[in-house]
């Protein structure tokens, strides 16, 4: 079906069957990919078959996540009500844009030209680093994988492992380059995460303002919480004395006990472990420890668009554990930077095309199997194929359907809708097979056709169909 | 500070929220009507480390701990000082810090030591040159391995935590919860928490998992009956 969305795009060559070509014929790429998503799909096998409920988990955090998203308006006003009775200050910023000037102007506010990050989507989708960095600020990404892409000027490609992409001896060229200039590495992943070590303390140590997501907000009592692994998080969140937190619109979670099930939920399904090593939670600000001011930037950018559609609203309930991914044979082959979007795979699918509606995301939700296999894991129970299936609709029906498409669907429903007709076009495409074997011959079939057939093999055309053979064999 | 962010001055404030209600007006679909995807079991086959559901909560805490890689001593309360001394002798630790709140008995007979007593005043620069750091536990769970600082006096604040390369944490066995569930009815949230289950870890590279990064890349855990 694809093709035929895209023979609509002709010309401008965008979508995913274009971005993900290259990346499928590149060996390293695939064998990257596939060794990683195997070990961290065995990994969250593992610890989720010690918890026996699970499946109820799973139904809670759906629960949580559908009720927060459907008393959204009420659910926003109680967190910032708690937030500023916590003594942070609440930001709100309708699209990227707005979410990016509060932040520089809250940095220059301060006189800074350096900031410290924590690794974040959010901010990753409003391009916030290439925002600063022509504001005069310069953002130091904190996150070893976050890093590594930053130094090799790449784009994330993977939600959670941005590096996912690139294998040890890659990384250990990379540093030698930059980070690590005249020091001799190993590809050893101890002493490069060592490297990242000595290259980013100083850079805590001296930093006055960090700027982080947000993975929960808990509007009942104002507090953030952020997860991770390596401490860069806790050095950002703990040290500078203002720190700028960005969510979306739907990160929130009523109360601290609705916390404890996505604790719960989101380390098992990420990273496959029982806990991730850190996690921090803050409300507002904590005299004698950590910042001095905290400010709080809620973004809608189009998320309030996604939630008015009563099928899409599901994909709100995402909290970016990425385990759709690690199980997607799709994101398996064709790797993140396919999906050009800072969401890759079967999640990014779905959210990219609501989120950004852009020519290449219109393209995403053919780039699925529809195997299912995104829902069984997701630990909140977003059906992405129930979703991908009614953004496929929404696409064609919004004009993205071509009058040549039209012709042939209206050939291909006269001809299905009659027993009579579909036996006369079997008969005749049987008579005709001397003249399309030849043209398979050369591999290809002609015209737009062509482009069905430039991966796939048609198969020979028989003398006779099967309807003819059953009459012709077992007689009438 | 506050008088800055008028909600008046927010103009994105109503549009989101007008935006929002309106959406609102479209009923979502009935979450539940579909049963689909719900597995019901998890992994096929005998998960390798299950037999942690047998185990005592103390047991399995330590069980899991030692995953990580975190050291775990087990002492009765009066053999919490000669644990921390064999401590830090074995990690040949110099300089130590302590939260102004902790049992003094704990770390006096430390020996040759140059020790910092916090109280919390004062920048949190400086930490970073001190080798390790001594602590208490409000609450420890057990099917998660993960200690749980809330701020109280025998905890401190966090920057002692975070730059010291060793962290030493004392947890006495009535702080053991069983699972992540009964968390928040144990702590509250008026202090930053944080959630600590093992050393500083990343798998950023070929998601191999390597102990230490920018916290503390030791974690040795005295579990005290």
């Amino acid at each position: 079906m694809v093709w035929m969305v895209l023979s609509d795009m002709a010309g401008s060559r965008v979508g995913f069957p274009y971005t993900s070509l290259p990346r499928i014929e590149d060996s390293q790429l695939r064998a990257n990919l596939r060794s990683a998503t195997t070990a961290i799909r065995e990994k969250r096998g593992r610890v989720v078959a010690e918890k026996d409920d699970w499946e109820e988990l799973r139904l809670k955090g759906e629960q949580i996540r559908a009720e927060v998203l459907n008393n959204l308006d009420s659910y926003l006003v109680k967190l910032e009500a708690s937030v500023e009775n916590v003594g942070g200050v609440v930001h709100w910023a309708g699209d990227a844009g707005e979410a990016n000037e509060i932040v520089l102007s809250l940095v220059r506010q301060h006189g800074e030209s350096e900031v410290v990050k924590v690794k974040s989507l959010t901010t990753d989708e409003m391009g916030l680093n290439e925002y600063l960095s022509q504001g005069g600020v310069m953002a130091y990404e904190t996150d070893l994988a976050e890093l590594i892409v930053q130094l090799a000027h790449d784009k994330p490609s993977h939600i959670l492992v941005p590096a996912i992409h690139m294998n040890r001896s890659e990384i250990r060229d990379l540093f030698q380059g930059t980070i690590s200039k005249g020091t001799a590495l190993s590809d050893d992943p101890t002493v490069l995460a060592e490297a990242s070590r000595l290259y980013l303390r100083q850079k805590f140590l001296s930093a006055k303002i960090a700027i982080s997501g947000v993975n929960f907000a808990v509007a009942e009592t104002g507090t953030i919480c952020v997860v991770e692994s390596e401490g860069n998080g806790r050095m950002c969140l703990t040290l500078p004395k203002v720190l700028i937190s960005v969510m979306g619109i739907e990160k929130i979670i009523p109360t601290l006990d609705d916390l404890a099930v996505f604790l719960e939920l989101l380390p098992r399904s990420s990273t496959g472990e029982r806990m991730n090593p850190y996690t921090s939670l803050w409300s507002g600000v904590h005299k004698g420890d950590g910042p001095e001011e905290f400010h709080l930037v809620i973004m809608d950018n189009r998320r309030s668009a996604v939630l008015a559609d009563p099928v899409g609203r599901q994909t709100l309930q995402c909290i970016r554990c990425s385990a759709c991914l690690n199980v997607c044979p799709v994101y398996e082959r064709s790797g993140g930077h396919a999906y050009d979007s800072v969401y890759p795979g079967p999640i990014g699918a779905i959210l990219s095309p609501q989120l950004f509606g852009t020519e290449s995301s219109k393209s995403l939700p053919w780039a699925s199997t529809l195997c299912g296999a995104c829902y069984e894991v997701c630990p909140v129970r977003i059906n992405i194929p129930q979703v991908l299936v009614h953004l496929r609709e929404k696409v064609l029906t919004e004009g993205h359907r071509s009058s040549s498409e039209r012709f042939q669907f209206a050939i291909l429903s006269a001809v299905l809708s009659s027993g009579s007709r579909f036996d006369l076009a079997l008969r005749t495409i049987s008579r005709l097979r001397f003249l399309i074997n030849r043209f398979l011959a050369f591999g290809s079939l002609p015209g737009v056709a062509g482009k069905w057939t430039v991966a796939r093999e048609l198969p020979e055309i028989p003398k006779e169909s099967f309807r003819v053979w059953w009459r012709r064999s077992r007689g009438q | 500070m506050a008088n800055n962010h008028l909600r008046s001055d927010q103009p994105s404030r109503t549009k989101i929220l007008n935006l929002v209600r309106s959406g609102l007006l479209n009923k979502a679909m009935d979450p539940g009507s579909s049963m689909a995807g719900v597995a019901t079991r998890g992994a096929p086959g005998t998960p390798l480390w299950i037999a942690g559901h047998d185990l005592e909560t103390v047991d399995l805490f330590e069980e899991v701990l030692k995953d990580y890689k975190a050291r775990v001593l087990r002492v009765d309360i009066e053999g919490i000082p000669a644990a921390v001394a064999e401590v830090i002798s074995s990690c040949h630790i110099k300089s130590l810090v302590v939260p102004s709140g902790l049992d003094r008995t704990w770390y006096e007979g430390v020996g040759q030591v140059q020790l910092v007593v916090d109280d919390g005043s004062g920048p949190a620069v400086g930490f970073e040159k001190i080798d390790g750091v001594i602590t208490g536990c409000s609450c420890a769970i057990a099917e998660t391995g993960t200690l749980v600082l809330s701020g109280r006096p025998d905890e401190g604040r966090r920057a002692i935590t975070l730059l010291p390369d060793f962290h030493i944490c004392i947890v006495k066995t009535e702080a053991i919860i069983r699972g992540v569930s009964e968390l928040f009815s144990r702590i509250g949230v008026s202090n930053p928490v944080t959630l600590i289950s093992g050393p500083s870890a990343t798998s950023d590279i070929e998601l191999k998992r390597v102990e230490g990064v920018h916290g503390p890349r030791n974690l040795i855990v005295v579990i005290a009956t």
